[in-house]
């Protein structure tokens, strides 16, 4: 997974064992600190609510590594929540990320993001969704950010578009195997 | 003798082909197609499986089987809740 906004450039690899557990490598430029962060991440799904029109999940997510800036290298950890709920429909999703590290000012980050289908797609079909996230940055001064963007995928890409309230491009784009 | 290799032949000709068994699974939780892809792939690890089909409109994955083989609800069940859905029926037909 490949992430750009106007705060960072995030990469992330990451490799499913169960479908409760996900390990990964994750790399973050942090473009306010002038930070790069490094981090063996383990992510765990501690609830999920199937229901016939729709699904709930709760993650714990976790990483431990190394933040590297103005020439130091410091230990570093984060932890985080996100939880999302949507149907075919309606999309709903919240997620905090607190970054324990002496060289990120930038430590406790959390987004919200919602967004529609316009068509109901077939399983193998292209799914389309507009939708806006809202980010929330306490240690910046213009603290929050909202970004519209269009999100695209099929069974094995999936791809995010956007410009945000502080015109940054936001591009993500996801490929599972 | 002659005839009863013919005879011989005529039978194996016309008897019964494999029958492959199709299975429609209930799931629940059949959402989002990037995320399905779990119970697809799961499944398709099975060898006595020929293909998955998913339907998210109707909350179904069809499941077929290779000719002459056969798979138990338990082996469903366990692959499907494995790959984080909750299986709500399944209906077998040969």
């Amino acid at each position: 997974m490949q992430m750009n906004d106007g705060f960072e450039n995030s990469l992330m690899l990451s490799y499913s064992p169960t479908a409760k557990d996900a390990i990964g490598l994750r790399t973050d430029y942090m473009r306010n600190d002038d930070v790069l962060l490094n981090t063996l991440t383990y992510n765990r799904l501690l609830k999920r609510w199937n229901q016939p029109e729709s699904q709930g999940n709760l993650f714990l997510l976790t990483g431990l590594g190394a933040a590297e800036g103005n020439g130091n290298i410091d230990p570093a950890a984060t932890l985080g929540i996100e939880a999302d709920w949507e149907t075919r429909r309606i999309y709903f999703s919240y997620e905090n990320r607190l970054i324990g590290s002496s060289a990120i000012d930038d430590s406790f980050s959390q987004k919200f993001r919602t967004g529609f289908a316009p068509y109901v797609a077939d399983y193998d079909a292209v799914h389309t969704w507009l939708m806006v996230q809202i980010d929330h940055r306490p240690s910046h001064d213009d603290e929050i950010t909202v970004t519209p963007f269009i999100r695209l995928f099929n069974t094995e890409v999936l791809g995010e578009l956007g410009i945000s309230s502080k015109k940054d491009v936001m591009f993500n784009v996801t490929f599972q195997f | 003798m002659r005839k009863l290799f013919l005879s011989a032949a005529l039978v194996t000709g016309i008897s019964a082909p494999a029958m492959a068994e199709t299975i429609h699974v209930g799931v629940n939780g059949l959402v989002c197609a990037f995320c399905v892809t779990g119970i697809e792939n799961s499944l398709k690890k099975i060898p006595a499986i020929e293909s998955v089909k998913v339907d998210l409109d109707n909350k179904l994955v069809t499941i077929t089987t290779k000719p002459d083989k056969t798979l138990d609800d338990k082996t469903i069940t366990e692959t499907i809740t494995d790959a984080g859905y909750n299986v709500t029926n399944i209906h077998h037909k040969k």
